[in-house]
């Protein structure tokens, strides 16, 4: 199948970048979405031309890595699907696609579709984990947790990472990402030690970063490639103003 | 101030918790507002009586008038530190963008929003300062409400306004429901669907409620 491309290229974090056009001829629609971009690469390289760059690993949507806007869709137009799971066949013969990096202030673009997003590091380090003491692994049993609370801590794990929820956002805000990770704590008896500190943490975090506040367009929830719900966010809301009103923080920070 | 109420209201949920106190008001503010409005339907007797009843208790009237002030205040104020903070978190447009899953209503709030702000300056002017009106309202007893509704509304221009106005609020509330709940942290499967629904139905029956007055006097129905 023949496709038209419009790629954002973008030398370097500093250079403005513009959007350029590209025609792949032999585009096979069984070809991933990433494939037909290695494909489009290896001509450019023939010709001596700079490869486009995009961010992937896995390839079977489970890394978060591979991150770019088809068509105003993060991750493209299937519905929880990352980019890498994306096949041509989503697309007809002659159709015409933009393909950008995403787009927040806190995710400066790197090199053309790869975009900076050590924002997400920073917030997890401000409690996305639990403090357990390593050793041999304590009897599965111990703790009892029931079925639909683990079901739902698992929904929320889910998350990849990858910010889609953030390129999708019309005010860049990181919620649905940050409301994931805290809630997969949350639900788990071995998040609620550091639940309240954890949930005050990361939203600070995400907020220093640079995101933006969420509006509730729900445009998040539509994008992610894992589906993950803003019930997520609105736990994080609840968590975050207990934390705010009865946590006794200064405390606390203070022992740190 | 005490540190930890400024980092609450500093931080982005902090700010959304205000907006969705303040708008809830709000909301209640007008479902009030509209059910004296009814009693124009009863007569000139009825609304005439509820208009000086109320002025009977002053106290409560302006503390009820401060409330709102105080309501719409936070609630402008802070839509913009709000939108000012997510322009700047989202500086670079994309060339094509879908907004999939988003309602128009919840990705334009701040542009109805604003329309409804001078809006509700107009009304303000227009019933309680009397200010658009002058000629209308010198010849009448102050506390003629009936009268000075009627006779407001001969202008179609004017019922247009006031149609398209509420109309904006309508949009507006559509999103501000269930929005406001989420923010608030109410937000569950068993109950979303009953949200969504409660939240379009106050919208539309608020839009027909104020929009039928004007739309009434200018068709002769209430005269
Ligand atoms: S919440 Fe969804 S869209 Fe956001 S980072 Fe996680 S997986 Fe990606
Ligand atoms: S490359 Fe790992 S999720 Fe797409």
């Amino acid at each position: 199948m023949k496709i038209k491309l419009h790629v954002w290229r973008q030398k370097n974090a500093k250079s403005p970048g513009k959007m350029e056009t590209y025609s792949p001829s032999d585009v096979n629609p069984n070809m991933s979405f990433l494939e037909m971009l290695d494909v489009l690469n290896e001509d450019l390289i023939k010709k001596g031309e700079d490869a486009i760059s995009f961010d992937h690993d896995c390839r079977e949507g489970i890394c978060g890595s591979c991150s770019m806007v088809i068509n105003g869709r993060p991750h493209g137009p299937s519905k929880g699907t990352t980019a890498c799971q994306l096949h041509m066949r989503s697309f007809k013969e002659g159709d015409e696609l933009f393909i950008e990096p995403w787009r927040a202030g806190a995710f400066p673009v790197v090199k053309d579709l790869i975009v900076d997003r050590t924002p997400f590091d920073r917030i997890m380090a401000k409690g996305g984990f639990v403090s357990v003491n390593t050793g041999s692994a304590q009897d599965a049993n111990a703790l009892p947790i029931s079925k639909d609370l683990a079901d739902k801590s698992f929904e929320a794990a889910a998350c990849i990472g990858c910010g889609a929820c953030v390129a999708a956002c019309k005010n860049s805000s990181a919620m649905l990402f940050v409301s994931a990770k805290v809630s997969q704590l949350a639900l788990l008896p071995q998040g609620q030690p550091e639940r309240m500190r954890r949930a005050l943490g990361m939203l600070r975090q995400h907020d220093e970063e640079g995101f933006g506040a969420c509006t509730n367009t729900k445009a998040c929830e539509a994008a992610c490639p894992k589906e993950i719900s803003i019930e997520n966010i609105a736990r994080l809301n609840r968590d975050f103003m207990k934390a705010t009103l009865f946590y006794p923080e200064h405390e606390s920070s203070a022992n740190e | 101030m005490n540190s930890w109420v400024f980092k609450a209201m500093k931080s982005t949920i902090g700010q959304k918790w205000l907006m969705g106190l303040s708008g809830l008001f709000m909301i209640f503010f007008l479902l009030g507002h509209m059910s004296g409005n009814m009693l124009i339907y009863a007569g000139p007797e009825a609304i005439n009586t509820y208009a000086e009843t109320l002025r009977k208790f002053p106290a409560l009237l302006w503390a009820f008038r401060i409330l709102s002030v105080v309501a719409l205040v936070v609630h402008v104020v802070t839509a913009v530190v709000l939108t000012k903070r997510n322009r700047a978190a989202n500086p670079i447009p994309y060339a094509s963008s879908a907004w999939k899953g988003s309602s128009w209503s919840s990705r334009n709030m701040g542009m109805t929003g604003f329309v409804i702000l001078l809006y509700i300056i107009y009304h303000l002017a227009h019933f309680t300062w009397r200010l658009t009106h002058p000629e209308l309202f010198s010849e009448l007893d102050a506390f003629d409400a009936y009268q000075m509704v009627i006779l407001s509304f001969q202008e179609p221009w004017l019922v247009g306004l006031y149609v398209f106005a509420t109309f904006t609020v309508c949009l507006h509330l559509t999103h501000s429901i269930s929005s406001s709940l989420q923010t608030l942290g109410i937000n569950h499967p068993k109950y979303n669907e009953a949200i969504r629904r409660l939240g379009d139905f106050l919208a539309i029956v608020l839009f027909l409620g104020f929009s039928s007055i004007p739309v009434a006097v200018l068709l002769g129905i209430l005269s």
